[in-house]
């Protein structure tokens, strides 16, 4: 008895299909076989040897033509499942050899591996997002899209399915999100409450949650938009359905949005909608000038910090003082450190690996300092002409992309800006160096073991010309992140570090500094 | 509602894969984008506008429009996946990169050989007893170069395209040691002759074979197959190395090449005797 089956297009190298055939041969009933591809030639060599029937004639030259005799008496059904079963044998991995990647490898066994995932972080190359992001849609999973170099038209499609399924987009480029309590990205471990936050700005997020959670409130959940979602083209797609998900979670009572001011009809669109909902919402529009009121359920920051504590002082039903000012322990503190400081020394010098932390810096100084130069400046005058050469008040956000080209990114590797620190401290004009530094998952494991290096070298720099230069930062971190926000605090305070406990206080404790020293 | 969402962070997929190759074809095109068309053990072929691009392992060696890695698990590949080469950087839509920036540029090494006689002993030697072509066909392929009858020799090409074992049948694999050693030889005016006037229908053969033959139809000959031809003509004290590795290629295709291969050369004896 002859049968041939046709394999369309399938390949297998050579010595598979040679192996092949003498499997087959070890089936119970088969008496012999023949596995080729289906060429003309072959089908006609097959012809000569008898092994050919009219089932083969449908192969072409990229099918697998597998001919086989056997037994009268032989379970036909039995060899053709066995056949099968040696067919769909995967390739070998015995040679797996320099490649760090890990199982599953796509999106289909991913889902078969954890069938009750529900939401997947998306880190490919830009290009592909929206193929492989379209599939996960298809699937009813919600993502997160850390990638970047996504087209907006990418962007908008997908955002579009995903109102239209009700499920969350975020980013493209959204590098923050706390999930159910699960930190995504860069982002801090934040006790679980009652706060909600929808964010577009990484650290802006990071700032936010860890200040809640410092004062002894917690989050809902944390959900980063991409900085994109409140511009024009995007209109907020992803803002609105957060704020909608949010509104009807019953965990959630109070709402945060973070964002740099959107385009103004996203803005109205935005507002209209949360001015229809029912729960407080507390909004920080960075950077923005303009003066906008409370009214109705709609209270509005004016910096990170302030976010917060607005947020948790709405939860609790609490009267809420923005704090202008510095704590006075703080202002002894900034009197001696410009005590310390030369009449030439009258220039500060910010290195910041968080763009939002740096941006909140510079607007908080922006005032008292006058002109400050960064390689983020909007005001084109401002911008740094050599972004490796600081100028008067220079301010540096080391996470930018021009920064980041070919090396990691500055939470992660100290490198870059440990090398600017000294080639700052070097400069006689310089009194005090302003950064930040931020723990939590994705960033470096001891980040204050990995910047005390420059900050010791820039201090012997400055003793050896008489100096003194004042350090200052806020450690955007809680108790609970990997790397201990205690010890980190500990390092940098032996190290003659002043730590401040925000970002914007941090700015307040420089400002308060400078001023002072301008005035004089 | 959020609340159904469940993150397990602690089980990974593949996020980001970044490989640098050891070297590129020089012919390899700089812009293109294709598909995954077949995963081996060792290779994965790609298919971009009808042309085959091959991602190989270093034990292949260089050839024809081939990158070439080292040690890596080539089925994290699957088919059918979108590829797109851009900016010296080959992107996977499963997340894989392979750069080939500071790769070697690899270019077919096609030497002219002018020898009085061929030493077919060692050649020989490899191939005692294997080989599927029946020698009354090479014997034909034979009198039809010597005697330069074009029609004959394409209806031999004719009867051995696509004929045997494996992905790449036996008869295509010895026209490619043929041809490709022809490209050596063609200094004598039958081997000018041949690849002048031969006719490869490649729709009788399957896809990657079909490319293979263009490749030593068009001079493009694999490093492989390029090194034993010369090493062993030039009796080159690496010709048992190279002529180790073309035998141990798949399960017969470097016996059926190095047939070809041993064919070319006894032409070449008999012309120049002539």
């Amino acid at each position: 008895m002859l049968v041939n089956l046709v394999k369309k297009n399938f390949y297998r190298d050579s010595v598979f299909l040679m192996a092949l055939s003498n499997k087959i041969k070890t089936i119970a009933g088969v008496v012999d076989s023949s596995v080729m591809m289906g060429t003309d030639a072959n089908k006609k060599l097959l012809t000569e040897t008898g092994f050919f029937t009219n089932e083969g004639a449908s192969a072409s030259p990229n099918d697998l033509l597998i001919c086989i005799s056997y037994n009268a008496q032989a379970d036909i059904k039995k060899i053709m499942s066995g056949i099968e079963n040696m067919l769909n044998v995967t390739v070998s991995r015995d040679n797996a050899g320099s490649c760090v990647c890990e199982n599953p490898k796509n999106i289909e066994e991913a889902v078969e591996l954890q069938p009750d995932s529900n939401i997947a972080v998306i880190s490919i190359p830009g290009q592909y997002v929206c193929y492989q992001s379209g599939k996960l849609l298809k699937k009813g999973i919600n993502q997160m899209i850390f990638s970047d170099n996504v087209s907006v038209e990418d962007e908008i499609h997908l955002k579009k399915i995903g109102v239209e399924k009700g499920l969350l987009v975020l980013g493209p480029d959204c590098g923050t999100a706390i999930i159910n309590g699960i930190p995504l990205g860069f982002a801090n471990v934040v006790r679980r409450g009652s706060i909600g936050v929808v964010a577009a700005s990484g650290t802006g997020t990071q700032e936010v949650t860890t200040i809640i959670h410092k004062n002894g409130e917690g989050i809902t959940q944390a959900i980063g938009l991409g900085g994109r979602d409140l511009k024009k083209e995007v209109g907020g797609l992803m803002a609105i359905e957060s704020i909608k998900m949010l509104e009807n979670d019953p965990a959630t009572k109070v709402i945060c949005i973070v964002s740099k001011p959107p385009a103004e009809e996203v803005e109205k669109k935005v507002l209209d909608i949360i001015k229809s909902c029912k729960k407080p919402f507390v909004i920080i529009f960075l950077g923005s000038k303009i003066k906008r009121n409370d009214s109705g359920n709609l209270y509005f920051a004016t910096n990170l910090e302030d976010a917060a504590l607005k947020s948790i002082a709405i939860l609790k039903n609490k009267k809420y003082s923005p704090k202008g000012k510095l704590p006075e322990n703080f202002l002894n503190i900034a009197s001696k450190e410009r005590k310390k400081h030369s009449k030439n020394q009258k220039y500060v010098r910010g290195l910041f690996s968080g763009g939002t932390l740096c941006d909140e810096a510079m607007f908080v100084l922006s005032d008292a300092l006058g002109d400050i130069y960064s390689n983020i400046a909007v005001n084109p005058e401002l911008k740094l002409k050599n972004r490796n050469v600081s100028f008067k008040n220079s301010f540096i956000d080391l996470g930018d992309d021009e920064f980041t080209k070919g090396v990691p990114h500055p939470m992660i590797d100290f490198t870059g800006r440990n090398k600017r620190m000294i080639q700052e401290a070097k400069d006689k004009e310089v009194a005090v160096i302003f950064f930040d530094l931020v723990l939590g998952y994705g960033a470096h494991p001891d980040p204050a073991n990995a910047i005390l290096p420059a900050i010791t070298e820039s201090q012997k720099i400055a003793k050896k010309q008489k100096r003194h230069i004042t350090f200052v930062t806020s450690i955007c971190g809680t108790d609970l992140d990997p790397q201990g926000f205690n010890k980190q605090k500990e390092i940098l305070e032996n190290a003659g570090v002043i730590i401040l406990p925000s970002n914007v206080t941090a700015a307040r404790f420089v400002e308060t500094q400078m001023f002072a020293d301008n005035k004089a | 509602m959020i609340a159904p969402l469940h993150p397990r962070p602690e089980r990974r997929g593949i996020t980001r894969c970044r490989v640098n190759a050891i070297s590129y074809d020089f012919s390899v095109p700089v812009f293109f984008e294709g598909k995954v068309h077949s995963v081996f053990e060792n290779a994965v072929n790609i298919t971009a506008s009808d042309q085959l691009i091959s991602i190989v392992h270093k034990k292949f060696f260089n050839g024809p429009n081939r990158i070439v890695l080292d040690d890596f698990s080539f089925s994290l590949f699957q088919n059918c996946e979108i590829v797109k080469f851009e900016q010296d950087k080959l992107f996977f839509s499963n997340g894989i990169t392979i750069n080939i920036k500071n790769s070697k540029r690899w270019n077919s090494p096609v030497k002219k050989i002018c020898i009085e006689k061929l030493d077919t002993s060692a050649v020989s030697y490899y191939l005692k007893n294997h080989s599927f072509i029946k020698s009354s066909l090479i014997e034909k392929f034979k009198f039809a170069v010597k005697s330069q009858n074009k029609e004959l020799f394409n209806y031999n090409v004719e009867q051995v395209l696509g004929l045997g074992f494996g992905l790449t049948p036996s008869g295509d694999d010895f026209l490619v040691g043929f041809l490709s050693a022809s490209h050596f030889f063609d200094a004598l005016i039958p081997f000018d002759f041949l690849l002048k006037n031969i006719k490869i229908d490649y729709t009788k053969t399957n896809f990657i074979s079909a490319e293979y033959l263009r490749y030593s139809y068009e001079g493009r000959i694999s490093e492989l197959v390029a090194n034993t031809i010369f090493s062993v003509s030039e009796k080159k004290a690496s010709a048992d190395f190279w002529l180790k590795n073309l035998i141990s290629t798949g399960a017969t295709s470097g016996y059926d090449t190095l047939l070809g291969i041993l064919t070319a050369m006894e032409v070449y004896n008999a012309c120049k005797s002539c």
